[in-house]
């Protein structure tokens, strides 16, 4: 690991102003889970360049949950664990609360945060490993297209030379609750649909999500009492400790025993969470007690898809099938 | 054979005072309040810090090595490569391919190619990623399949089989075929399996004039000892190797590796100590792995259920060279596990560019009855035959090379015992609903051939203060030796347990007991020998304390840990207070004795297993098992249970989850961390993993024990597949069986 300096910012404000005074040489720091992670392990290009500044973001104060009008606003830096704890959030968004509960151990989501989720690295092997070089890494070509397991490459197959897939757990999850994320730079607040962050994550040799260099991620907004049922399933391959090999983020709003809107969100199939509006549509407006869930699941990933890709194209609709029903019932 | 007659064997029909008792580990405080000192803790004043170079390439050549960079990195001492390494007298390994400890020519990815020394192990990462190496490729072989395809590049010799085809055989196996009512033919395949021990390789070298001390993390400090001062071409009064307490072995560190050589080299050029520890990642490539195998497995039986033949043909991957190709496969242990008269069995090792396969726990007979025991089941199912059953009518009574009667075969005993255990109620596999989460059980047993005799010292010790010392040259690896060895010698001696303490892992200070603790041998190799040393310190006790209370030598009999007069107990003398009177110590030295004639030691067991399997994801849990095993006689019933918990979590991770993932173009090994290489964790546990005693008498020596440390993963495979089968009527032959490969045969069957 190359030697760094680490600076505490005040705020997100005195944050900003750090990463213009230091270049392109700074990067944001929040627990440091995943970012030491590719310090130390030397995945040279995955951080371009080498960080000589860091900014620590866990003093900036920023790890705040307060209501602003009927959104419930998430501080960037809250862990995952005082959000699985906080009575508004438990309340407000239970499929956070299930979501969370799977990721990583609880060692990981006492430190670990919002933001840090939302903006990790993906987990492809190639991308991971030291000696190897990969279009994400700044170099050319996609060596996990070139070794052809389909076990490592994604069930969604798109434009892009990239096919690794988004290990976060929390970005399905916000996509169905229809969140927006709150970005702070230096010409002042931006929001961006959190369906929109990962814009061309396959396309793009930095990073995943499209958020500018000098800019500060500073909170995720969640409207309230909108979806009336929600339901989050994981599946992975080891018990826990496990990034997702495929997952579903499911929210309906339910009236008069008819479903008036709802949200099919993939998770672990591509670079970005994927809404699944073949089968969204073939839900909305139906009576919920009709709703026949094997059906929404084999109507959902149409021929559009990938192959096989080693089971996880029935895992997925497995999971559809399920979330569905349990958000349904709630 | 310096080895001594036996004593009157331990009766097996009544219980013994310590041995077969619940004894809590030896070692256990010192390890949980972290007292315990491990090689990785040792750091002598002055020791620097070595890191490795390793290949970036499977196949080719070192041309040049630029260390102009990392040279300026602060604190960096010296950086040494193929053209400058010292190289030792020996070469690493006897035969005549070995490879230097440093060289250039690279046979595999992540192969030794030098090695950076700093001051701190910081400043040698940091100066070993500056350092730069330009290759000369060469086309490289990194599969099975990659090495017989017909235009593969041979990689030494006339063609990439080590050493041709190598055949087992017992009967006559056309007779077989010509007999059978049913015959089943199958494929089945086994992955590389890595032993990720908590404490990665390494060492501390450490130069004394002309003596090197080296802490090490490994299985054997005298047979690395032995090795070392070969290498080096020293006598082994100069090497001296310290391995107190070591973070698990299971194979991995039984052998001499390119890193001892190359920490006591560095050691010397730099007159400094140096510590050389593996990383995680490294840990993957130090430790070498099980090998990969595939087989295709052919069974005959009569309608009754008798077997009639069993036909295989085995492939293993052997790695570069002929050294260790012997563990690319094999095929006999699973030979032994039935009576079945005519067998054959044709191995093919074969060559590719990757790490030579060392010893796994079980290594070659996890690979074998993994796959044996489900074809077993194949069978049975298609005699329409409970596979409990079809098994307990196919006992074998005479190991079949040596053809000579087991000196003791508990496994009708594991069968029954288990059975009942687990409450075994067979019922065929149900056709499954779209997405149900199914549940079913499955049986697995295990042979595994034991060891009869090896030369073992050992010695049992009085000090003045009474306490007692078991002395065993030997490295405790977590098995218990710590413990079991001084139940032994109480037993023995007639004293209190808490009376001894064990004294083992330094090589100057221990007779030598083995040269490395693997094949469940230890406790059947040492425990006689300390039964032995334990006799001849009573005898010397009896001898002394006579003198010493000036009586005639039937006049005294020990009483506890005293000798006293036999006409009055009340005139006697201590044990401490005899060492004290005769030079502070009393020492009774003893040989392993010899073992019977006309006997085959073998471990058996068997296991039961219950799964649940969910169709809608192909994801299984192992809800519990119950592991019946035939040790001869369990020294340590609480040290028994652990085994068998880690043998089959091991055997279940084997099984259903562990694969490491090579990429096919650059030859490196892509999930070398411990979050992409998937062992079981807490949420992967079954509810219980019970251990049931299946031990029968055992006549391969006086004490009546052999091992318990291999097959409890063995049995582990094969069962839990077989649950599988069971649950969803779909087989998978494949290990380990994931998600997809369950869900790949669930979709087989429906389009069936």
């Amino acid at each position: 690991m190359t030697p760094f300096r680490l600076i505490d910012a005040r705020s997100a404000a005195h944050a900003m102003t750090l990463l213009a005074e230091h270049g392109p040489a700074a990067r944001l720091i929040a627990a440091g889970g995943d970012l030491l992670d590719l310090l130390k392990e030397g995945v040279a290009g995955a951080l371009q360049p080498a960080p000589a500044v860091l900014i620590n973001l866990g003093t900036a104060d920023m790890a705040d949950v307060a209501w602003s009008d009927a959104k419930l606003r998430l501080g960037a830096m809250a862990t995952l664990a005082d959000l699985a704890a906080h009575g508004d959030v438990r309340a407000a968004a239970p499929m956070l609360v299930e979501a969370i509960g799977r990721i990583a151990s609880p060692q990981l989501r006492n430190v670990t945060t919002l933001g840090g989720n939302l903006l990790q690295r993906p987990r492809c092997l190639f991308f991971r490993h030291p000696l190897i070089d990969c279009f994400k890494k700044g170099g050319r070509g996609c060596p996990a297209a070139a070794a052809g397991d389909p076990r490592l490459q994604p069930v969604l197959v798109t434009a892009g030379p990239c096919c690794a897939v988004h290990p976060s757990d929390l970005a399905p999850v916000l996509v169905a609750l229809d969140a927006v994320m709150e970005i702070t730079g230096p010409s002042g607040l931006r929001a961006i649909p959190m369906d929109e962050l990962y814009a061309g994550a396959e396309r793009n040799p930095r990073a995943e999500a499209v958020i500018a260099a000098d800019a500060v991620v500073t909170a995720i907004q969640i409207a309230t009492d909108v979806f009336s049922g929600q339901a989050f399933e994981k599946f992975t391959v080891r018990g826990a400790n496990d990034f997702a090999s495929a997952s579903v983020a499911v929210a309906v709003a339910v009236t008069d025993g008819v479903v008036r809107d709802c949200r099919i969100v993939l998770g672990g199939a591509a670079l970005r969470p994927v809404r699944s509006r073949e089968a969204e549509t073939v839900v909305i407006g139906r009576k919920a007690a009709q709703i026949v869930t094997a059906d929404i699941a084999n109507a959902a990933l149409p021929g559009a898809w990938a192959s096989d890709a080693a089971g996880r194209i029935e895992v997925l609709r497995t999971l559809i099938a399920r979330t569905l029903a349990r958000a349904i019932a709630a | 054979m310096r080895a001594t007659t036996p004593p009157a064997p331990w009766p097996s029909d009544r219980p013994l005072r310590v041995v077969g008792h619940r004894a809590v580990r030896a070692s256990a405080l010192a390890k949980v309040t972290g007292r315990a000192r491990f090689a990785s803790d040792i750091a002598p004043v002055g020791m620097l810090h070595a890191i490795l170079l390793r290949a970036r390439i499977p196949r080719g050549r070192v041309l040049r090595i630029d260390t102009a960079a990392a040279a300026m990195v602060p604190g960096v001492v010296r950086i040494v490569g193929p053209f400058d390494f010292p190289q030792p007298p020996g070469p690493l390994y006897p035969g005549s391919r070995s490879r230097p400890a440093i060289d250039a020519e690279v046979r595999f990815a992540g192969e030794e190619i030098g090695a950076v020394v700093a001051q701190t192990s910081a400043a040698a990462l940091n100066a070993a990623r500056l350092v730069r190496v330009d290759y000369e490729a060469h086309p490289a072989v990194l599969t099975m399949d990659d090495a017989l395809a017909p235009d593969a590049p041979i990689l030494g010799g006339e063609s990439n089989i080590v050493s041709g085809v190598d055949t087992l055989a017992c009967g006559d196996i056309d007779v077989g075929i010509a007999a059978a009512d049913v015959v089943i033919e199958a494929r089945y395949a086994t992955a590389a399996q890595h032993h990720n021990a908590l404490e990665p390789h390494g060492c501390v070298a450490a130069w004394q004039d002309d003596v090197l001390t080296l802490w090490d993390s490994n299985q054997g400090c005298h047979g690395i000892r032995e090795r070392l001062a070969m290498v080096l071409g020293l006598p082994h009064n100069q090497v001296r190797v310290v391995s107190d307490y070591v973070g698990g072995g299971f194979g991995g560190k039984i052998h001499l590796k390119p890193y001892h050589v190359i920490a006591a080299q560095l050691a010397r050029l730099t007159g400094r100590p140096v510590r050389l520890f593996m990383d995680r990642r490294e840990e993957f490539i130090a430790s070498h792995q099980r090998a990969p195998t595939a087989r295709s497995i052919r069974l005959g039986a009569t309608r009754d259920g008798r077997l009639t033949f069993i036909d295989q043909v085995v492939r293993g991957q052997a790695g570069p060279t002929d050294l260790f190709a012997r563990n690319a496969a094999g095929a006999a242990n699973g030979m032994r596990l039935h009576g079945c008269t005519n067998m054959r069995a044709e191995i093919r090792r074969v060559h590719t560019n990757t790490p030579p396969p060392i010893p796994f726990r079980g290594p070659t007979a996890a690979e074998d009855i993994f796959c044996l025991e489900q074809a077993i089941d194949e069978m049975a199912h298609a005699l329409d035959l409970d596979p409990l059953e079809f098994r307990r009518r196919n006992i074998a009574t005479v190991e079949p090379f040596a053809r000579l009667p087991y000196a003791g075969n508990g496994l009708l005993a594991c069968y029954e015992r288990g059975a009942a255990a687990f409450g075994w109620r067979w019922r065929p596999p149900r056709r499954c609903g779209e997405r149900d989460v199914v549940r079913g059980i499955g049986v697995g047993a295990v042979a595994y051939d034991g060891t009869l005799f090896e030369e073992s010292h050992a010695e049992v010790a009085v000090r003045a203060n009474g306490r007692i010392e078991v002395r065993v040259g030997l490295t405790e690896i977590g098995c218990g030796a710590d413990t079991i060895f001084a139940q032994i010698a109480a037993e023995a001696l007639d004293v209190p347990l808490r009376l001894i303490d064990t004294h083992f892992g330094d090589t100057h200070t221990t007779p030598r007991s083995i040269d490395s603790t693997n094949h469940s041998r230890t406790t059947t190799v040492v425990g006689p020998a300390v039964r032995a040393a334990a006799q001849a310190l009573r005898r010397l006790l009896l001898e002394h304390g006579a003198r010493l209370l000036q009586a005639a030598p039937d006049q005294v009999v020990q009483h506890g840990a005293a000798i006293a007069q036999r006409d009055d107990a009340g005139i006697a003398i201590t044990f401490g207070e005899i060492a004290a009177a005769t030079g502070g110590v009393v020492v009774g030295a003893g040989e392993r004795e010899r073992p019977p004639d006309g006997v085959f030691q073998a471990m058996f067991g068997a296991h039961f297993v219950e799964v649940e399997v969910d169709t809608g994801t192909g994801r299984v849990r192992v809800l519990r098992a119950v592991c019946a095993h035939d040790a001869g006689r369990v020294v340590n019933p609480l040290l028994a249970e652990s085994q068998v918990h880690g043998g089959f979590l091991q055997g279940m991770g084997m099984a259903l989850l562990e694969e490491p993932l090579v990429d096919p173009i650059s030859g490196h090994l892509l999930n070398a961390t411990m979050w992409a290489y998937r062992t079981p964790g807490f949420a992967d546990l079954p509810a219980s993993i019970r251990f049931v005693d299946g031990s029968v008498p055992d006549r391969s020596n006086s004490l009546g024990v052999k091992g318990l440390g291999e097959p409890p993963l063995i049995a582990a495979g094969a069962a839990i597949a077989n649950a599988i089968f069971n649950a969803t009527g779909a087989r998978v032959r494949s290990y380990p069986i994931t998600p997809d490969k369950v869900m790949a045969a669930l979709a087989e069957r429906s389009r069936a």
